[in-house]
């Protein structure tokens, strides 16, 4: 059972909120325990003298609210279906916009591909200037030649 | 009907309000008013700030309970507690980037106390023992004035507080202690105790 007992214990006490048993040992301190008592009846004493305080709202503003409360009752709340329906719509756009952007043909596809996804994706400007460049073309026959002139048999 | 209604728990009176009740609601203005008016009003200082704050929590309230966003059980003065608390917060850096906007340390006392039973001196006595406290806690240090409010106040428990205020139940108990200490302590220093103990004497 508990025996010493710390001013948070007495203030537990004082407002009801100290378990049953600990309130039942902390009486019988009290009842041995001059100073321990005295710091009781000091806390008491005070919150007791703090407590008489109440301040009442004006009449209007209870009316101005209960009006405000009667008037919030004429709108209807919000129906949790409509927000489903906003949440389902937002994910849809969501799931429409990652694939779209998945979709999206890049510059490592092949020609066949390439033309493929062109047929469906219109080409921006900047795109064909890629494949319609002729230095590029260029390169690529520079390319196919040197290749050519490495695999011949008499070098 | 009132009657009956009056006496049903708070979760009760927010299902029936959901489902269209809106004198459910009147009901647990009724009830709650004066806790979380008093714990507004000691946090802002200023009676109309208080009101309008008062106001915007209870709206804000019908609005989050229409809406379904309301589910903590048995547990309604917290959670409003929670919110004109983050409202005030709101307020005050409202009021630190407009430093323009002071707010007024006049207010009529006499229109904040509730009118109760007794002879017109008890009246004067009341009131003017309810200023006196008022000014004690308005020279507490933020955080041990806050937790003092929402526990004596607010009747809010120290484990509601700690989680409200997102500190461990010992710090809202120490807070608690130390704020209690200091009342006494600015009490003695600037005589107010006396002249309060000699009021209650009377």
């Amino acid at each position: 059972m508990k025996t010493v007992f710390s001013d948070n214990d007495l203030l537990l006490f004082l407002y009801d909120e100290m378990p049953f048993d600990e309130a039942d040992a902390l009486v019988k301190a009290l009842s041995t325990d001059e100073e321990l008592l005295s710091r009781y009846e000091f806390f008491q004493q005070t919150s007791s003298q703090i407590g008489s305080v109440v301040f009442e709202p004006s009449d209007a503003i209870i009316e101005a609210i209960e009006e405000a409360a009667k008037q919030e009752m004429k709108v209807p709340p919000p129906k949790k279906s409509v927000w489903k329906m906003a949440f389902l719509t937002t994910v849809c756009l969501i799931a429409f916009g990652v694939s779209a952007f998945l979709g999206t043909p890049t510059t490592s596809n092949n020609n066949q591909s390439a033309a493929a996804v062109s047929v469906i994706v219109p080409v921006s400007s900047e795109s064909e200037a890629v494949w319609d460049d002729d230095s590029f073309s260029n390169q690529i026959e520079n390319l196919e030649n040197r290749t050519k002139a490495l695999q011949d048999p008499i070098l | 009907m009132d009657k009956a209604l009056s006496k049903q728990e708070d979760r009760d009176l927010i299902k029936a309000f959901i489902n269209g009740n809106e004198r459910c609601f009147a009901i647990l203005l009724t009830r709650y008013k004066t806790k979380v008016f008093t714990t507004i009003y000691l946090i802002v200082k200023d009676r109309s700030v208080a009101e309008d704050l008062f106001q915007e929590v209870m709206i804000k309230v019908v609005r989050m309970i229409r809406s379904g966003k309301y589910n903590e059980e048995g547990k309604f003065l917290p959670w409003v507690t929670r919110i004109a608390r983050n409202l005030a917060i709101d307020h005050f850096r409202k009021v630190q980037r407009n430093p323009l906007q002071r707010e007024s340390e006049d207010y009529d006392i006499f229109a904040t106390i509730p009118q109760t039973e007794g002879s017109a001196e008890d009246q004067i006595i009341r009131t003017e023992n309810q200023r006196y406290i008022k000014a004690l806690i308005q020279q507490l240090p933020d955080k041990q004035r806050e937790v003092l409010i929402m526990r004596t106040y607010a009747d809010l428990s120290f484990k509601e507080i700690a989680d409200i205020t997102d500190v461990s139940i010992n710090t809202a108990l120490g807070r608690m202690r130390y704020a209690l200490l200091n009342l006494k302590k600015i009490a003695h220093e600037t005589g107010t105790l006396a002249h309060y103990e000699n009021r209650i004497q009377r």
